[in-house]
């Protein structure tokens, strides 16, 4: 009886071993890649110059105990460059913390976003977990940033993006599934935030790039990033500048949240874009008094409504819809969803965008 | 009383017990009637005696008025169906008159005080324990639980020596069935075998002979039996330990404090949970370790992560063997502290605890981050409130931890859940093992 019920722990604990999936490996044996950059080769015959950022890690973590080591290959696929790149350090990469996928800008330029994102679509560790960023003016300039402020390689990124540590509309954080959905779907457009490189190790990620299912099409500046944002988002911590007749008052909102609307009449296409903030006065040029708190909003309202408009009639010139206008006709329409599409396509160009906005002003920010 | 025969003399003079040298044997003469003395000094009150049976025969006029006289004597017992040697043995003496034997139960108590509770503390509740002596038991437990129904039954172990136990019950609510069981399992106790703890006869009693999770708890609380008699289970006491066993006994017996019950509803509630958590921690923390820092780092954020692996870089051993390491050296020190007399056992824990812990990272055997686990795998365990379920952790972590460095945090789960399954299937006197007793708050009648 014991002898049968030992055989049964012994077959069991083996049956078990034949399952073991991921093999035992010390975390001190494991390279972390924390963050990854793909950039077009130098050499003409490669297609890509594929860079991985390894954590180093440090018994205790201080600020600027960011150590980490570059490693970079060229190949014409990005699994080779990950296995070649294997043999050319002494421990095991870990692919489970890579959070953040930095294409250089040029290779965003050129296009073919579809096939550079198979590699990163397909791998399990990190496919809902990475945030996909452009890079300015590479990649690997991206990666190879040494941030005083950091306490860990790469934890700027992760923080930025995740919005974990500074929380600002002017930083679209996108992700890697998201970003694959994006250039998959019908009617709403990949968009990548820009890490721009500064002067002593220092990014900006204000700006941002708008696709089509392919390639670059049009770059938004730090002000319709922050708009375009609020649709996607909805982040507050967003600034508005008003300007009145003598000077200008800046209101901080504390959320801002854009939703639309799609009608067609007569077939043509009207998007009411409702644009609701929130939010206090934080610096002002001229006196401001509360009594004409309401008036303030108008002004704002009118503010809002110009730039609102002047941003959407731009995306729509360049003929991309990262806000999925699109989507939201194919969902509304019956029929061939081909012959939806088509429709849309040809109401697009010539849709009408109508703004409402309605600022909620909470005070002057003044103590009166 | 009874009639005095040869053969009940010759077997008291054959008996080992005459030869010992702390039995007595006098004979007193007055007024031409003769009696015999027989007892045992050491167990017997002497001054007793001497108050209760020698100087009224010296002022009996005759022996027929001292013979009534000690028929009207309380103390007076008539154990029948034992031989004189073992009435002598349990602390009686005998009075041989004429041809009638009289014995009276004289014994004089070592124990009689009350020791404070310090195996299971409570905070507001009450704070004295059962004693070491039996009677005294009974006599705490009828002054508490007074109710007519509470019943004693008095027994003898077939064990060498032979130690006397008591079963309690209450008769309006016990569970028949678990007392006839219990009843029958202390009967079946084998010879040859030394009982002298609850714990011990627990063990035998109990119908799994190798199970790690106990099955009866062992309590030194009086508040506590009281509520499980009046929850119909059944006590036994056991002569000579301050513990009593208490049966059957399920798996949430042993994770409530009666604290839980004294204490206000969220604060009871809380302490409950807070205990569950502590057990988890204490069952799966040094798990968790090995499959998170060996397996699966990506369940960790990566802050934590590179922290791990920079205090794990000194270590040139896998993350078992530190693990084992720290963890059999926690073990050391909790047993050590333990047998170690109270003055010198905190000096012990404090070397050990303090200096071995920050010792073993400076010298890179263990990281950092093993002595925060290890330090919360032994405080958790200690959060338990019975002792024997505390041990039985103590003992389950280990196998929770072969079972993770073989295959990983998949491996700890799949143990979670075969951990689960063996209390399902496991039952205590008909009990299911893990039935949350919601019948516990209320008295039963059945």
């Amino acid at each position: 009886m014991i002898l049968r019920r030992l055989l049964t722990v012994l077959l069991a604990i083996a049956a078990a071993g034949s399952l073991n999936g991921c093999g035992f490996k010390d975390i001190d044996k494991r390279f972390f890649v924390v963050a990854m950059a793909v950039d077009p080769a130098d050499n003409p015959d490669k297609l890509y110059k594929v860079t991985v950022k390894l954590a180093i890690p440090s018994p205790s973590e201080r600020f600027g105990s960011n150590d980490y080591t570059i490693v970079s290959e060229e190949t014409d696929s990005i699994a080779e460059a990950v296995r070649v790149i294997k043999s050319e350090v002494d421990k095991e990469l870990d692919l489970g913390h890579m959070k953040a996928i930095v294409i250089g800008q040029k290779l965003v330029e050129q296009g073919n976003m579809n096939k550079l994102m198979d590699w990163f679509i397909r791998r399990r560790d990190i496919q809902n977990i990475a945030w996909i960023a452009a890079g300015n003016p590479s990649g690997k300039a991206v990666l190879d940033l040494r941030p005083h402020t950091e306490r860990l390689p790469s934890n700027m990124l992760f923080m930025s993006f995740g919005q974990f540590g500074t929380e600002t509309a002017y930083i679209v954080s996108e992700y890697l599934f998201d970003f694959h959905r994006r250039l998959k779907e019908r009617g709403l457009d990949p968009l990548l935030p820009i890490i721009e490189v500064r002067d002593n190790q220092q990014v900006s990620i204000n700006r941002s790039i708008i696709l089509d299912k392919e390639r670059q099409r049009i770059v938004l500046q730090a002000l319709d990033n922050k708009v375009v944002n609020s649709f996607y988002q909805g982040i507050g911590k967003y600034d508005i500048r008003v300007d009145l007749n003598d000077g200008f008052f800046i209101i901080a909102a504390e959320n801002c949240k854009g939703t639309f609307t799609l009608n067609t009449r007569n077939g043509k296409a009207v998007i009411h874009l409702y644009v609701r903030v929130n939010g206090i006065v934080e610096e002002s040029t001229v006196p401001l008094s509360k009594e004409k708190l309401s008036m303030y909003e108008r002004a704002a309202e009118q503010q809002v409504n110009k730039r609102v408009l002047s941003l959407f009639y731009k995306l729509q010139q360049a003929k991309v819809d990262p806000i999925g206008f699109g989507l939201r006709y194919r969902a509304r329409h019956t029929g061939n969803p081909d012959q939806v599409w088509r429709d849309w396509l040809r109401l697009y160009p010539e849709a009408e965008f109508k703004v409402q906005s309605k600022v909620k002003l909470m005070s002057t920010g003044q103590i009166e | 009383m009874s009639q005095l025969d040869q053969d009940t003399i010759q077997e008291l003079l054959d008996s080992p017990i005459t030869r010992s040298s702390d039995f007595v044997r006098k004979e007193l003469h007055h007024n031409g009637a003769a009696i015999v003395l027989l007892y045992l000094r050491s167990i017997c009150d002497d001054a007793k005696i001497q108050q209760d049976i020698v100087l009224p025969f010296y002022r009996a006029d005759h022996i027929g008025s001292f013979q009534d006289y000690l028929r009207s004597l309380d103390s007076q017992k008539s154990s029948k169906g034992s031989s004189l040697s073992e009435r002598i043995i349990k602390g009686e003496a005998l009075v041989l008159s004429g041809d009638e034997v009289f014995s009276f139960a004289i014994k004089k108590t070592v124990q009689e005080t009350v020791g404070p509770a310090d195996v299971e503390i409570s905070v507001v509740g009450p704070k004295q324990a059962f004693s070491e002596e039996m009677d005294i038991n009974i006599n705490i437990l009828r002054s508490r639980y007074t109710e007519p129904s509470l019943t004693f039954e008095r027994g003898k172990l077939e064990s060498y020596p032979k130690t006397e136990y008591s079963i309690v019950y209450d008769r309006k609510v016990v569970d028949h069935a678990v007392l006839d069981k219990i009843k029958k399992d202390l009967e079946q106790l084998r010879r040859k075998l030394v009982v002298q703890a609850a714990g011990q006869l627990a063990r035998r009693i109990s119908n799994v002979k190798h199970t790690l999770f106990p099955t009866v708890m062992i309590t030194e609380r009086p508040d506590r039996v009281v509520l499980n008699l009046s929850q119909g289970k059944v006590a036994v006491f056991v002569h000579g330990t301050p513990f009593a066993i208490v049966a059957p006994a399920v798996f949430y017996d042993f994770m409530s404090a009666m604290d839980d019950l004294y204490t206000h509803y969220w604060t009871g509630h809380f302490l409950l949970v807070l205990r569950y958590i502590g057990l988890f921690l204490n069952l799966t923390l040094a798990s968790f370790y090995v499959g998170l820092t060996s397996y699966n780092p990506e369940f960790l954020r990566v802050q934590l992560a590179l922290s791990i692996a920079g205090s794990r870089a000194p270590v040139p051993y896998p993350s078992y063997i530190e693990v084992v390491f720290m963890l059999l050296m926690m073990e050391l020190l909790t047993e050590a502290s333990i047998r170690l007399p109270r003055t010198i056992g905190s000096t012990a824990t404090t070397v050990g605890g303090l200096i071995l812990g920050t010792a073993a990272t400076e010298a890179g055997l263990v990281s950092n981050i093993m002595i925060i686990i290890v330090a919360c795998v032994a405080i958790s365990n200690f959060v338990l409130p019975i002792n024997e379920m505390m041990f039985a952790m103590r003992v389950m972590k280990y196998v929770f931890l072969l079972i993770t460095t073989l295959f990983g945090v998949m491996g700890l789960v799949i143990a979670f859940i075969g951990l689960l399954v063996h209390f399902t299937r496991k039952e205590s006197y008909g009990r299911p093992y893990l039935r949350l007793f919601k019948e516990n708050r209320k008295v039963l009648i059945r």
